[in-house]
């Protein structure tokens, strides 16, 4: 009888949560649609009115003195308001960088090539095929070097296939980019506006989640409006710019990018 | 086979090691984009409630107000507003984030939503908010409270805030521009100082044409104007509050003076006073009257300009045989030469933001327009027509508003002057409208 009880309870409460959970939805399951933040308020005046205010005795505060701390409470704060010491982006050219240039310009005479792979993959089926057919004749001795020559060949071929593959990402993420990247041309000092991106893509070439701003911290801070500028025209060229059509089977070396956008150029 | 496997887990460790860049990120630099206009999306106001105003219907003002952004954002030739007959789907309101997919489909970059209502006590309740379409991010929203009759000033303040919060530069949209109307025959120019918002917008003149009036200079901290005219046979220079319309002469002065120039701080007038045919520059303080000499060369010393931080001015001088521009400290001390090119300088400006000085080169048989650095160094032409004259910067040092004349023809036509606008970069030059010729622009600090 006293089980038949609990089990009623249980029941009940079960059922219950169940017609509760249908009737309201799971907190977790809803989606986010955040209406947007509240507008800042500012009163504009007439020259009469102006005129009327400064006669008074106690002027009334200026319409930027009242904007300025309604501001404060609707634009978004930095998550982290203090700069991370020491993160400026690289100015120095990077050796590794170059040589990447170069083989880039060598290498790669088109913008979106895919050039033949040296590299046959049947090679280390064979060895392995070998490998598996030698078992039974375990006395016998193995042609090392050969096998240690065949892969190192390989090797270099996987190496020198994944630079000219490297260079060609290159070229073409820099193609895209000059199509979707408008230029921001305000700064004075155009070293206001260097950003650098951290770009994930999954298989399809479309971005997992927004682009990173290395030195986010920066775009917060006053005196770095340029920089934000900058920074969010950057993140705007990259969304622009979806899909990247780039070859799947090198999905390992582009599902990541670290991109530097350098406008010093065509500002002169 | 104890052997073999060792050894082929190290062939296959080496086939991974070996291609060193397989593991790393790849690094792009990007130093190739375009500077095409950003495309933005404008659609008009949404009028929230009904209603009639003195500037007309709550639902045309609505209207108007987007068009008088667009308008400002397209002139300044840094955004492409995109055409409403492309529009998808209409925004509904402010609190309601736009459905961003149907702006990016269109190319939009940026988006601007507005609503427009009518307060209970007669005034306009006027809120935008701009959006980054492609991050769907919300940049800015401000609500306006405004008198129906300043609603054009209230679309410019908006334009201004679009502006700066996509270039990072200060908007100049709220701002006016004093210039000299030029009107009947050749033989008979009647000169008016005339005032009008930088779009052309509410113009009215400030003089009646009595008297010839010439280089009208803003104080840049006030809305305030000094010039010169003649009264009598006698050029003076004169100040004049827009606002009040009040009118004074500026010093007692026993000859000519001209070419008057506000100090950054609005304190202080640098004049050009000319007596016996020897023109040098002196330093009014504005709240003393108190006068203090600067040059003493016998040759021409004229049209200085201070520098945004008040320390140094630049004017033009032949002391050196032609007319070149020279820099000198605010006391006078320290003159310096900074340009030696062909040709000659004349009326150079130094601009709001310190980096460059504006100035008319005349040579080749043309009068252009040219910015320089301080120290005299990268000289570019910005114009390159016949007679272009007289720049002026706008408040954020990014635009040039001269005023240009037409050669005469050889019956005698011709001649008519207008102005025009042109970027710093030399791209974007741009007719400004007036109803009559017009001369000798100056523009005006952003209004309160």
């Amino acid at each position: 009888m006293g089980n038949i009880k609990l089990g009623l309870v249980t029941s009940t409460l079960f059922h219950g949560a169940i017609i509760y959970i249908a009737a309201t939805g799971l907190p977790l399951f809803k989606r986010e649609f955040p209406t947007p933040p509240r507008p800042v308020s500012v009163e504009l005046i007439t020259v009469d009115e102006m005129r009327r205010l400064q006669e008074e005795p106690k002027p009334a505060p200026r319409e930027e003195q009242k904007a300025a701390p309604a501001r404060k409470v609707v634009q978004p704060q930095p998550e982290n308001a203090v700069p991370p010491p020491n993160v400026q982006p690289k100015t120095k050219p990077d050796p590794e960088l170059i040589r990447r240039k170069i083989l880039a310009q060598q290498a790669t005479p088109h913008t979106k090539p895919r050039p033949p792979s040296n590299f046959d993959s049947s090679k280390i089926a064979a060895l392995i095929d070998r490998s598996i057919k030698e078992k039974p004749q375990e006395a016998e001795p193995v042609d090392r070097e050969k096998i240690l020559e065949d892969a190192v060949e390989s090797s270099r071929a996987l190496d020198m296939n994944a630079r000219i593959m490297t260079a060609s990402i290159e070229d073409y993420v820099r193609q895209k980019m000059r199509e979707c990247w408008s230029v921001p041309s305000g700064a004075k000092s155009a070293e206001d506006l260097v950003v650098v991106l951290m770009v994930q893509l999954n298989p399809e070439g479309y971005l997992i989640g927004p682009p990173r701003i290395v030195d986010r911290a920066r775009m917060f801070q006053p005196g770095n409006e340029y920089f934000r500028i900058a920074a969010e025209s950057a993140a705007r060229a990259v969304r622009r710019c979806e899909p990247y059509d780039l070859p799947r089977e090198h999905y390992n070396l582009w599902k990541e990018l670290e991109l530097k956008f350098d406008p010093r150029e065509m500002l002169g | 086979m104890k052997l073999i496997k060792p050894f082929f887990a190290f062939i296959f460790s080496m086939l991974l090691v070996l291609p060193g860049t397989a593991g790393a990120v790849i690094k792009v630099d990007i130093n190739q984009g375009n500077v095409d206009p950003l495309p933005i999306a404008l659609p008009s106001f949404i009028a929230m409630t009904e209603g009639e105003t003195e500037a007309g219907s709550i639902a045309s003002l609505a209207v108007q107000f987007a068009s008088v952004i667009e308008a400002d954002l397209e002139r300044s030739g840094l955004f492409a507003p995109i055409t409403h007959d492309a529009f998808i789907a209409e925004p509904v309101g402010t609190d309601v984030r736009p459905r961003f997919a149907n702006w990016r489909a269109i190319g939009a970059q940026a988006m601007v939503v507005g609503q427009v209502s009518l307060l209970a006590d007669g005034r306009l309740s006027v809120t935008f908010r701009l959006y980054d379409v492609f991050s769907e991010a919300h940049m800015i929203g401000i609500n306006y409270t405004i008198h129906p009759i300043i609603w054009r000033q209230g679309a410019h303040k908006i334009a201004d805030k679009i502006y700066e919060r996509l270039t990072g530069e200060k908007g100049y949209f709220d701002t006016r521009i004093v210039y000299i109307s030029e009107t009947g025959p050749k033989s008979n120019i009647i000169k008016r100082m005339a005032i009008m918002d930088q779009d052309g917008a509410n113009h009215r003149f400030l003089s009646d044409g009595e008297f010839l009036v010439l280089t009208p200079r803003f104080s840049p901290t006030s809305q305030e104007i000094t010039y010169l005219s003649y009264y009598g046979d006698q050029p003076r220079v004169y100040l004049y509050n827009i606002d009040t319309t009040k009118r004074e002469i500026l010093g007692e002065f026993p000859g000519m003076t001209f070419a008057p120039r506000f100090s950054p701080d609005g304190n202080y007038v640098a004049i050009t006073f000319a007596e016996e045919g020897n023109s040098d520059i002196y330093l009014m303080d504005l709240r003393t009257r108190a006068v203090q000499r600067l040059t003493t060369h016998p040759g021409i010393d004229t049209s200085p300009s201070f520098s945004p931080d008040g320390q140094a001015i630049i004017f033009n001088s032949n002391r050196g045989g032609s007319q070149q521009l020279y820099k000198m400290d605010r006391d006078g001390s320290n003159i310096k030469r900074i340009t030696f090119g062909n040709g000659r300088y004349a009326t150079p400006v130094w601009s709001p933001r310190g980096d460059l000085i504006a100035f008319t080169k005349l040579g080749d048989g043309k009068f252009r327009i040219g910015v320089m650095r301080p120290d005299g160094s990268g000289e570019r032409l910005l114009t390159d027509a016949w007679q272009d004259e007289g720049p002026t910067w706008s408040p954020n040092g990014r635009v040039i508003m001269f005023f240009r004349q037409n050669p005469y023809t050889a019956s005698g036509a011709g001649g008519d002057v207008s102005i025009w606008s042109v970027d710093l970069t030399g791209y974007n030059e741009r007719q400004i409208p007036t109803p009559f010729g017009a001369s000798d622009p100056a523009w005006s600090p952003p209004q309160n």
